[in-house]
């Protein structure tokens, strides 16, 4: 398990990431805002449109403190605080991860409403029952114990509390095809049926609330993605290519996303948002 | 939380001046153990004695990783 650790931050290793980011912005350091961030801060499959979904499935109180479990640069995280007030802390496995969220949500203000803590989602630093509501959002791929990982996210979830996920899954299909965006090789990809994710949970104490597979959503939105960058392309906007893929991928981006593509396509991985509650 | 003054914040060696709340730093346990962490101001670590580990605090974030902690003992 430390040796996959090693491999997965090795593998979101990625220096200056927000400079790097807020040069995309085209927006000062100092006039930074969550809503500036928000085209290049979501490091997910639909973007700021599946944080915006996943912000409305948890419906956060004003008064709850949020885990949010492998939350990357905090985007979703910034975002969820923005509209609804909750407080959150943020774990991640990545030290470049955690030093770029903690840089973006002092520079938008936020950094009194987001913790951020460098940890293991297997082995995460807090007691029993100290949240509210917990999110987790295309981490799960690269973590192959799932039973443990939904038993300690139960664990830290005060009973009742509740669970968003957003996470690619394997498909009825063949082997995936690699590099994808969260693995250069299979060694560190680690995708469940979706049956296998269900029955994980069930078993950590979640009742379901909801579960839908976004398999065509995400097949629709990388198209028109696709199709936006070539017409803006074509019209001659240098500026067009530039997303926060590519800046965290770099020349391996365009590849990693068509075989994104390419899998979703023929059924290898699927995409899909539940929501559960913990029981009481 | 078992630190004693609560009003202290982090001075990161590094000068860049991030404040740790110690609030937020109470929900923290010993990612082993479970067990409350003793926060040593002047270390700039959070202490499980128990688990006989101190896991730093750099920038205002904690390393909450037992591969990055620092061993209290080293016959343990």
């Amino acid at each position: 398990m430390v040796e996959t650790s090693k491999r997965v931050q090795e593998h979101y290793s990625s220096v200056d990431l927000a400079d790097r980011i807020i040069g995309l912005t085209g927006v000062s350091r100092d006039a930074l805002t969550v809503a500036a961030l928000e085209p290049f801060d979501h490091m997910h499959l639909r973007g700021s449109k599946a944080s915006r979904e996943m912000v409305e499935a948890l419906a956060p109180g004003a008064d709850w403190h949020v885990v949010d479990v492998g939350a990357g640069i905090c985007g979703p995280a910034r975002m969820a605080v923005a509209a609804t007030g909750c407080q959150v802390t943020a774990l991640d496995l990545s030290d470049d991860f955690c030093a770029c969220a903690t840089e973006l949500n002092r520079l938008v203000g936020l950094q009194d409403r987001i913790a951020v803590r460098q940890g293991d989602a297997l082995a995460m630093p807090f007691a029993d029952a100290t949240f509210d509501g917990a999110i987790t959002h295309h981490a799960a791929m690269n973590i192959s114990d799932k039973a443990a990982l939904y038993r300690e996210i139960a664990r830290v979830l005060k009973p009742g509390g509740r669970f968003v996920l957003y996470d690619v899954m394997r498909g009825p299909g063949e082997e995936p095809y690699y590099p994808v965006p969260w693995a250069t090789t299979s060694e560190i990809s680690f995708l469940a049926t979706p049956e296998d994710v269900r029955g994980h949970l069930a078993a950590a104490g979640f009742a379901e609330r909801d579960w839908q597979s976004l398999r065509q959503e995400t097949l629709d939105w990388m198209a028109a993605v696709k199709a936006a960058r070539e017409a803006a392309a074509a019209a001659g906007d240098g500026t067009a290519p530039a997303n926060t893929g590519s800046v965290l991928m770099g020349a391996s981006g365009p590849e990693k996303i068509r075989n994104v593509a390419r899998n979703l396509g023929q059924d290898r991985i699927t995409v899909v948002m539940g929501i559960f509650e913990k029981d009481a | 939380m078992q630190d004693t003054d609560q009003q202290v914040h982090e001075e990161p060696q590094d000068g860049s001046g991030r404040e740790v709340d110690p609030k937020l730093l109470e929900i923290l346990v010993c990612p082993l153990t479970k067990a409350p962490l003793r926060y040593d101001r002047e270390a700039s670590e959070l202490v499980s004695d128990q688990a006989g580990l101190a896991f730093p605090i750099r920038n205002g974030v904690p390393i909450m990783l037992v591969d990055e902690a620092r061993q209290l003992d080293d016959t343990k």
